[in-house]
């Protein structure tokens, strides 16, 4: 008697414990990061920073032994590799200043003014996320930065997450390459702008709608063209922060639209330095880049985003 | 409670850090394991329920599905301890990867109907069995370790 009382109550406690979680998933998932679940993660984030700041601190030289004791061979070859590119640089470097302002004035014309021109913190990245299952890492600078959530985080090539969390004195990105992540993107060379996602795969996929009744595609675009951010009047990031390259761009048999998939630049591995542009919708464009971005119409293959430099206009 | 704030800070802080093959283990899972084997299969899931509810903070997947997962595989290891002779190390931890893959499992199948889709994919039972392979390796020293916090109870067990 004493036993089935005992199960009974074990019964209810399991159905209690079921029947919380559901709710709380359900309310998570309503209130997202802005509700009383996602404060308390806040909080805890914040608590538990500073162990993670110092685990990473300690643990760090036993990542370096480890990722040289398993990759000997790549780090050799990527040595050899980086002393041809030192030497290379090195000869460049020598070649004198006219190369550097060449570049900054073909920065200008493709429109990669993130690297001087929008607002922008550095910060480094102290740790991966704490689970299994998502494309996050903390970095170690937060809302004492004015850092909020929805900013582009970029590396040294381009686009690699965005804020999801912030707490004061850290934050969490959310990686390129985890499947809850969108960006409104379009061509460096063109103006057609789409919505990209990151599949359950890990590779950030865009469909550009095409004319089908041309016979040539008209969708601007091919392998290895560089996709930016298109700055569009809904998008949380500026104009022009590069995003990837296409890896394949494909028509699809009925010519209604085109497939690509993006490399991005993202390396996780080598992942250390990162910059967060504090750049938020409704702020204003840099003096070098003026974007005119029209009402986003119902058929996104409409050209609706142009951007040019105040210097010049590109020359496509 | 002291044990379950240590375990919870380690799992975020540290395991993080000393990732196999880009896994973390759960390690209060194989505490709540341990406590449920010690103190009763109820004690157990409340103490699952309660590390996992805190380090669902810490994840974007949906909240409570890591405390449903920790909670339920809780319950139903100390249901099965009886008949498994916990002097034999290798019996403690083959139960700890079947708790693992158990575990893993619960929680990615709520996590999807909780609308994860990213879930749905194969990899995701790759880092299941991954995982409770590093749970299965760290078993012998997290059982050890809460048998030294919270000592053998005299009660009846499940």
């Amino acid at each position: 008697m004493a036993d089935n009382s005992l199960g009974g109550r074990r019964r209810y406690v399991l159905l209690l414990m079921v029947l919380t979680a559901i709710t709380l998933a359900t309310l998570d998932s309503r209130a997202h990061s802005s509700g009383p679940i996602g404060a308390a993660g806040r909080v805890a984030h914040r608590v538990v920073q500073p162990v993670s700041d110092a685990a990473s601190s300690v643990f760090s030289p036993f990542h370096d032994w480890w990722h040289g004791f398993t990759h000997h061979g790549d780090i050799v070859k990527e040595n050899r590799a980086l002393k041809q590119q030192l030497q290379q640089a090195q000869a460049d470097a020598r070649a004198g200043h006219d190369a550097a302002a060449q570049n900054r004035v073909y920065a200008r014309l493709f429109q990669f003014p993130f690297q001087t021109d929008y607002p922008n913190v550095n910060a480094r990245v102290t740790a991966d996320g704490a689970g299994n299952f998502e494309g996050a890492v903390t970095l170690n600078v937060g809302s004492e930065h004015h850092i909020a959530s929805g900013m582009a985080v970029v590396g040294p090539l381009g686009m690699i997450g965005r804020i999801s969390r912030v707490w004061n004195g850290g934050s969490t990105v959310l990686l390129v390459s985890d499947p809850n992540f969108g960006i409104d993107v379009r061509p460096l060379l063109s103006t057609q702008w789409t919505t990209a996602h990151t599949a359950s795969d890990g590779q950030l996929k865009a469909t550009f709608e095409d004319d089908r009744t041309q016979a040539q595609s008209a969708v601007k675009l091919h392998e290895q063209d560089t996709i930016i951010t298109c700055g569009c009047d809904n998008s949380d990031y500026p104009l022009g922060i590069p995003v990837g390259t296409a890896r394949s761009a494909i028509r699809a048999q009925d010519r209604s639209e085109v497939n690509v998939v993006l490399h991005t630049y993202l390396d996780r591995r080598s992942l250390e330095f990162v910059k967060v542009i504090t750049w938020r919708r409704g702020d204003p464009t840099p003096a070098t880049v003026t974007a005119t971005t029209k009402s986003k119409p119902t058929t996104k293959s409409t050209s609706q985003t142009t951007a040019s430099t105040t210097s010049s206009t590109p020359g496509h | 409670m002291p044990l379950a704030i240590a375990v919870v800070v380690t799992q975020v802080a540290i395991m993080p850090q000393v990732r196999l093959f880009g896994v973390v283990p759960d390690l209060a899972l194989i505490a709540a394991v341990a406590v449920g084997w010690s103190d009763g299969g109820e004690t157990g899931a409340w103490f699952g329920f309660v590390t996992g509810l805190a380090l669902d903070l810490f994840v974007s997947t949906p909240f409570a599905m890591t405390a449903l997962a920790y909670a339920l595989t809780a319950y139903l290891a100390s249901s099965m301890h009886s008949v498994i002779d916990r002097r034999v190390p290798v019996l403690v931890a083959g139960s700890v990867l079947v708790a693992g893959l158990c575990s893993g499992m619960i929680f990615v199948i709520g996590s999807i109907l909780a609308g994860a889709d990213q879930l749905q994919r194969t990899h995701t039972i790759v880092i299941v069995a991954v995982a409770a392979l590093y749970d299965a390796l760290l078993a012998l020293p997290m059982f050890g370790l809460v048998r030294f916090v919270i000592g053998e109870s005299d009660r009846v067990r499940i």
